[in-house]
């Protein structure tokens, strides 16, 4: 378990200190039953694709991993080192539970895996400069069917 | 993951997921977060422990159809990590690191250590059938290559290219930081392929490169080449090379 009282100090404070910036909500919406609705994946633990470009300190654009990507062929390449990144070498559905999904999916419970996940470079210090490809990837998903992004940190 | 939600949802896309850092989406009024009491790094929780990811995925999932107003949801489950007031240790016996400062020992040292976890590194991946080892643009078969670039640029005696280069995914200093992410990531499959060598996180995993890698020295050393070369734009470059708290050659616990 771990919360901010357990982060090192200076971190911790890092967090706390950060500017959270004041988005506007979009209208509610109310999307189909869960056992009917397409679900996506959106990462923002710096996922690629091994013959992808890598993510650069800073990026705003976004990584496409196609639904039949094999998830072993997923690199992180985050900028933060201040997290514990065995977890997703040890095991990509930590951060990317493309296979938990498909669990569901085949246990009847969700409606479908989205053809296409997204992911991004987490640890923006100013998260608003995402508005433009994370704009993109919502209508993306949209024109794909899809009904809900499930989002990861790392 | 916060601004990320409101601007997916500007084109009709609910979202959810789960939030490590509650102050974050709680004060972002996201439409919908299960936040996790999972360290960072882990936010589905443990590794290889599907029964547990997925009732996180189910817990986040639910959401959608129960929430009727921005919520974050409070996750009611730690993550099994562990004996917290235990002792951790690596089971492979590695040379207690010491200060050199000859460029060529230094990357002698190095390469013993590599070549000490290798046998544990290919477990490890033939076990998982992958590698995370890779963000350099420079595979694990060239692992010992990554090692030589870090000493030289730790040391400063980087040679100059001679056509030769492997195809790098970063330019200089960049490139340092992901070498760095790469051979870390060696050292940890490495480590994790020994029977019940789990480590309970990032302290545990730290503690280890930092306290008693050659590894870790070198990764402090490139850290006070890049302060000297006194470029203030190059000041981020620290921080993704070594965690808070651990920049110092005496280990700090807290």
């Amino acid at each position: 378990m771990v919360r901010l009282d357990d982060l090192h100090p200076n971190m911790a404070a890092n967090l706390l200190a950060l500017e959270l910036p004041q988005i506007e909500p979009a209208d509610w919406i109310t999307p189909p039953p869960l056992a009917e609705a397409t679900v996506a994946l959106v990462t923002t633990a710096g996922l690629a694709r091994r013959d992808d470009r890598r993510f650069t300190p800073g990026a705003v654009e976004y990584r496409l991993i196609p639904g039949d990507t094999d998830p072993a062929d997923l690199q992180m390449s985050h900028f933060s080192v201040n997290f514990d990144r065995s977890a997703f070498q040890q095991d990509y559905n930590v951060a990317f539970p493309i296979d938990r999904l498909r669990e569901l999916v085949e246990a009847g419970e969700v409606g479908a895996v989205a053809p296409h996940h997204y992911s991004f470079m987490g640890a923006l210090p100013d998260a608003t400069r995402l508005e433009q490809t994370g704009e993109e990837v919502g209508r993306l998903l949209k024109e794909a069917g899809v009904d809900a992004a499930f989002l990861t940190p790392v | 993951m916060g601004a990320l939600s409101h601007y997916i949802e500007r084109a009709g896309v609910a979202t959810t997921g789960v939030s490590l850092i509650r102050e974050h989406v709680a004060g972002m009024t996201v439409p919908r977060s299960l936040w996790v009491p999972f360290p960072l790094g882990r936010p589905m929780g443990p590794a290889d422990d599907a029964d547990f990811q997925r009732d996180v995925l189910r817990s986040g999932l639910a959401l959608l159809n129960s929430a009727t107003e921005p919520t974050v949801a409070d996750y009611a489950h730690d993550a099994p990590m562990g004996d917290p007031a235990g002792e951790w240790a690596c089971a492979i016996a590695l040379p207690q690191p010491e200060p050199i400062d000859d460029a060529d020992a230094l990357v002698q040292a190095l390469l013993d250590e590599v070549r000490a976890l290798a046998p544990w590194y290919d477990e490890g991946r033939r076990k998982r059938g992958r590698s995370a080892v890779g963000a350099s643009g420079v595979g694990a078969d060239q692992i010992e290559l990554m090692a030589g670039e870090l000493v030289r640029f730790a040391t400063g005696t980087e040679q100059e290219p001679n056509g030769e280069e492997p195809n790098w995914a970063h330019d200089r200093p960049a490139r340092y930081k992901y070498i760095t992410d790469d051979l870390r990531a060696f050292y940890h499959e490495a480590m994790l392929a020994q029977p019940g060598s789990q480590p309970r996180g990032d302290a545990d995993l730290h503690g280890w490169v930092f306290g008693q890698t050659q590894l870790g020295e070198v990764i402090r050393m490139a850290a006070d080449r890049v302060q000297e070369m006194g470029d203030r734009r190059l000041a981020p470059l620290i921080i993704g090379l070594i965690p808070a708290g651990y920049r110092s050659r005496t280990l700090r616990t807290w």
